[in-house]
């Protein structure tokens, strides 16, 4: 037995849970790929991820076994308040289950993310999407405001707030995709303690992170007459359609999910070690 | 004198070293708890070989063996003890001192074995 083997063991009993890929990534994936067919496709991509995360639910702890995970920090075995309860002190296990850990890092690197991602958003000069999903994109300049943000408009919008038209607002949203999607893929993998073997999910928030970027900064790169660099018009659709966004982000995190499936089976292997 | 990294290896604790006990507790030092099929698969051992392993760590009182019952099967849930989770750090801190005493031996020490 190796030191590696012995940090492979380590890693995938730490994360066992969340590598459960089958469970989490692939049905929110099927979901978000559904999204944007129509109405029959969208329940069916429903029903069937739906179908899928219950299946895993039983698929794993039946093949590979339960593991029960470390608390994140050690619980204290009254709440401080409860001292104060006329009922006397009261058990942390009678209180609601807390936020799971990855869970609260993801939401604290995605607030800071839309932070900067509004006010790079806000900042001239900014840029109107014209044309609806049927055909290419097409950008205007914009030298008026069209969206400002708190504390960013008394210096940047001397004119106040202006309302954001239908087009852009399908942009931003699928912006917000991408840069939530890279955002999840990012704390997974600073989660997973920048392991080397979980550089796919770098790499898909990178990917995921640099469009949101490249999409949001689309107001730099637009000149007078709404002209912009051919490789850059190219990528236009991808960055500016929600729909676009919805398969790019569900397809990413389809591989993701049956990456971290394939790491678990990988190691847990077949059965067929097992004696009779 | 310091002991050389040969008389430190000799004094690890014995219960630990062995290669699937060092698995299972590797395992378990990464977890609350885990089930004996997540242990089977993990260490790839043999039942026979997992439960016989699990036995002798019981029995030192490395770890606490706890059987329930989930949809009419047996479950078994092993756990390290506090004692199990010292042993296992203390363990890996010895190490650690073995490698960075052995990456400082002078290699005039080493006894010339093809002479």
């Amino acid at each position: 037995m190796e030191t590696r083997d012995l940090e492979r063991i380590r890693f995938i009993t730490r994360h066992f849970n969340d590598l459960q890929g089958l469970r989490y990534g692939v049905p929110l994936g099927l979901i978000l790929l559904a999204w944007q067919g129509p109405p029959l496709l969208r329940v069916a991509g429903a029903v069937g991820a739906l179908a899928l995360a219950l299946g895993a639910r039983r698929y794993y702890p039946r093949t590979f076994g339960a593991v029960e995970q470390q608390p994140a920090e050690p619980e204290m075995e009254l709440y401080p308040a409860s001292i104060y309860s006329p009922a006397g002190p009261i058990p942390r296990l009678a209180m609601p289950p807390r936020m799971a850990p990855v869970a609260r890092r993801f939401l604290l690197t995605s607030l800071l993310a839309v932070i900067v991602f509004a006010y790079v958003l806000a900042l001239p000069p900014g840029m109107f999407v014209v044309q609806g999903d049927e055909s290419h994109p097409r950008l205007l300049p914009q030298t008026e405001p069209v969206y400002a943000p708190p504390f960013v408009s008394p210096w940047a919008y001397p004119y106040g707030r202006e309302m954001m038209p239908p087009s852009m607002f399908r942009a931003v949203l699928a912006q917000t995709a991408y840069l939530l999607a890279g955002c999840l893929f990012l704390t997974l993998w600073l989660w997973r303690r920048r392991d080397l073997s979980q550089s796919p999910h770098l790499a898909l928030a990178v990917l995921l992170l640099g469009l949101a970027a490249l999409g949001t900064t689309l107001g730099f790169h637009v000149n007078r007459e709404g002209t912009i660099d051919p490789l850059l018009d190219r990528l236009l659709p991808v960055l500016v359609y929600p729909g676009m966004a919805a398969l790019l982000c569900g397809g990413a995190l389809i591989l993701a999910g049956l990456f971290d499936h394939w790491q678990l089976a990988r190691t847990l292997g077949p059965s067929a070690r097992v004696e009779d | 004198m310091d002991a050389t990294p040969f008389e430190q290896i000799a004094s690890l604790d014995r219960r630990i070293h062995d290669p699937a006990r060092l698995a299972i507790l590797t395992a378990l030092s990464a977890c609350e708890r885990a089930d004996f099929l997540f242990l089977l698969r993990i260490t790839g051992l043999t039942k026979g070989n997992l439960s016989s392993h699990l036995s002798k760590l019981e029995e030192a009182g490395l770890v606490e063996i706890e059987k329930r019952f989930v949809e009419k099967k047996t479950q078994t849930l092993v756990r390290l003890s506090d004692a199990g989770r010292q042993s296992i750090e203390s363990y890996w801190r010895d190490m650690e001192q073995i490698r960075e005493s052995a990456a400082r031996w002078p290699i005039q020490n080493a006894v010339p074995v093809l002479s």
